[in-house]
């Protein structure tokens, strides 16, 4: 299972080569280094991806001669990102890990232009769930409160949109949608947060085909919803 | 009884629990030559999966899975799909168990996985089914696909297209219920063309013999030798009521020892088969069934095809037969007086349900009627 939250950016045309010789981590001559790992860079149709890493101290803790004491040493943390043109695939991290993968990407990739993390409205998700081949999980939260009716409600399963749950709550909001992508070699299982997450579930699937997943996400999920967002007056996050 | 009296009995039962002298069944078990540890339907039923080499009977059907696994090999691009039916206590499980067994400690490299499409709709991690853990653990080079209790998987038809689309050219052995076999069998030969049924048949008279005599063999208490002495027309009185059914042979054997033991007996007699059989609702089941009338085939063979544990509930036989709801509840009110039937309430629901000890008795009555007419 790997995780991303979408970020909007222009559409910018990345040099495999260029991007490896002049971002490589191995090049960065500060104490702790942050860059990308130049043997992760991979393309595919149109679709450029590597692990952003950076390094950072943790205390150790080592035997002395009488006692036990701690030694700073350096690990690396690793952040997946893809360009899928003109949104921004991160891998799911911490808070301040996020800023600082953004904060590359702005200083290195992007200039003059402030990021935006894209949300699912309500019209995204519905039509999503209306479209898709398959669903397997819906995550609801019924507007009607009070005796009888549950806060929230998760709906696992095969065939989701066809049972008699979804015929009494289908209408109601939105949190989660998990559905199945069928035009690929392997179907892939993906779920959709209304916060902009999105999650792959498939196990052992090949990196290549991820990458087209996440191609065929944006091109067919989230840029008809970018259009729309233009006009409207979401905010952005950072 | 006076005070002193009383505390004399105390005492003296306390003596006699102290030289052993206690009526309880696992005694009389351990006198009688069974190791109570070993003498139930759990442990037997695990010593046959841990011992596949030990089964009676399914030579048959192990041979001709082992041809269509063979065929294939030869160039591994065909799709080969072997449904075995067999009614409920058949030893579908075993059988299936059987076959990876054989075929992993045979000199032949095939990949082998098997599953228990009963699980493939539980959550297994991360909030996915079952289901979607073995589709990604399934891969292209996979020779034999052997899923377990498709019948107890609500939506297999979905499930056997997405695993037959992941795992693509090899051979799918799938077990069923004869009946939820018939109900889905041209859904699944949309995408999975049947290469052969095979059909577990009932044991014959001298199977059952032989696995009661093995099963005495199993629940023997290794530590002492002593002669059981059961007469071989006790087994044979134990196949009648079972129909060959093994898995009700080893369940009716096992309560008949405890009659045995309950009516103070030495050795298991046809007395005490025939108790356990009246316990087990068994005793003059075959002549009841040959009386049923075909709505009343029809009610239980809808019990069966339901995917409910719990069985099903009047209001939804109401829907499928088209009968007033009056009608409905006479005949189930009947069928369970007859004692094919037992009821659990939930709220305001009744669920009705076979019974599990007649349950393949019914399957096999109800196969029948769709054989012949």
């Amino acid at each position: 299972m790997v995780s991303f939250i979408l970020v909007q950016i222009p559409n910018i045309e990345l040099d495999e080569e260029k991007i490896k010789e002049n971002l490589s981590i191995y090049k960065d001559e500060d104490e702790l280094k942050s860059g990308l790992l130049p043997e992760t860079v991979i393309s595919i149709d149109d679709v450029v991806a590597f692990d952003f890493a950076f390094e950072k101290l943790v205390e150790h803790e080592v035997l002395d001669v009488n006692n036990v004491k701690k030694l700073p040493i350096k690990v690396i943390e690793r952040v997946p990102v893809i360009f899928a043109g003109d949104v921004l695939a991160i891998g799911k991290c911490k808070k301040e890990v996020e800023e600082k993968v953004v904060e590359f990407i702005e200083r290195n990739l992007i200039n003059d232009f402030k990021l935006e993390r894209i949300e699912f409205d309500q019209n995204t998700l519905r039509t999503v769930v209306e479209t898709a081949s398959d669903v397997l999980q819906v995550n609801i939260t019924p507007r009607k409160r009070g005796h009888g009716y549950p806060d929230q409600l998760k709906i696992i399963g095969r065939r989701v949109t066809e049972t008699k749950v979804w015929e009494d709550y289908g209408d109601e909001p939105l949190e989660r949608i998990k559905i199945i992508i069928p035009e690929f070699s392997e179907e892939v299982r993906v779920s959709f947060c209304k916060r902009g997450e999105i999650t792959i579930y498939n196990k052992n699937l090949p990196v290549e085909i991820r990458l087209i997943a996440i191609k065929y996400i944006v091109e067919n999920i989230v840029r008809p919803y970018i259009s729309r967002i233009f006009q409207s007056t979401l905010e952005g996050w950072y | 009884m006076e005070k002193f009296e009383k505390l004399q009995k105390f005492q003296e039962a306390l003596k006699r629990g102290k030289l052993g002298k206690v009526e309880s069944f696992e005694l009389w078990l351990k006198t009688h030559g069974f190791d109570p540890n070993k003498t139930n339907y759990e442990y037997v039923h695990k010593y046959y999966l841990k011992n596949p080499l030990e089964l009676v009977n399914y030579e048959k059907e192990l041979e001709i899975i082992a041809e269509f696994i063979g065929f294939y090999l030869r160039d591994r691009s065909d799709i080969y799909h072997l449904p075995l039916l067999g009614v409920h206590d058949s030893g579908k499980t075993l059988l299936l168990n059987a076959v990876n067994s054989m075929l992993r400690i045979s000199n032949e490299e095939v990949k082998v996985g098997k599953y228990d499409a009963a699980l493939f709709s539980e959550i297994a991690n991360e909030e996915e089914q079952y289901l979607f853990t073995v589709i990604d653990e399934i891969t292209e080079d996979i020779d034999v696909v052997i899923l377990d209790s498709c019948d107890k998987d609500r939506l297999i038809d979905y499930s056997l297209q997405k695993i037959s689309e992941k795992a693509g050219s090899c051979v799918y052995i799938t077990s069923w219920s004869p009946e939820k076999w018939r109900y889905i069998c041209n859904k699944v030969e949309e995408f999975l063309q049947t290469s052969k049924e095979i059909y577990i048949e009932p044991f014959e008279k001298e199977e059952t013999v032989e696995l009661l005599k093995n099963l005495v063999t199993i629940m023997h208490d290794e530590s002492g030798i002593i002669e059981l002495g059961i007469q071989k027309s006790v087994f044979e009185f134990v196949h009648d009521f079972s129909r060959g059914i093994p898995g009700i042979s080893v369940k009716l054997f096992l309560n008949a020892l405890k009659e045995t033991f309950l009516k103070q007996k030495e050795v298991i007699d046809k007395e005490s088969v025939e108790s356990a059989a009246k316990r087990m609702g068994l005793f003059g089941i075959s002549e009841k069934l040959n009386e049923l009338s075909e709505l009343h085939l029809q009610i239980l063979r809808l019990i069966l095809l339901s995917y409910d544990e719990r069985g099903i509930r009047p209001s939804e036989l109401v829907e499928t037969i088209g009968k007033d709801k009056a009608t409905i509840s006479y005949h189930l009110q009947t069928l369970r007086s007859e004692g094919f039937l037992e009821v659990e309430r939930a709220g305001r629901s009744s669920f009705y349900r076979i019974k599990e000890n007649i349950k393949p008795l019914i399957q096999l009555k109800i196969s029948e009627e769709v054989e012949y007419g």
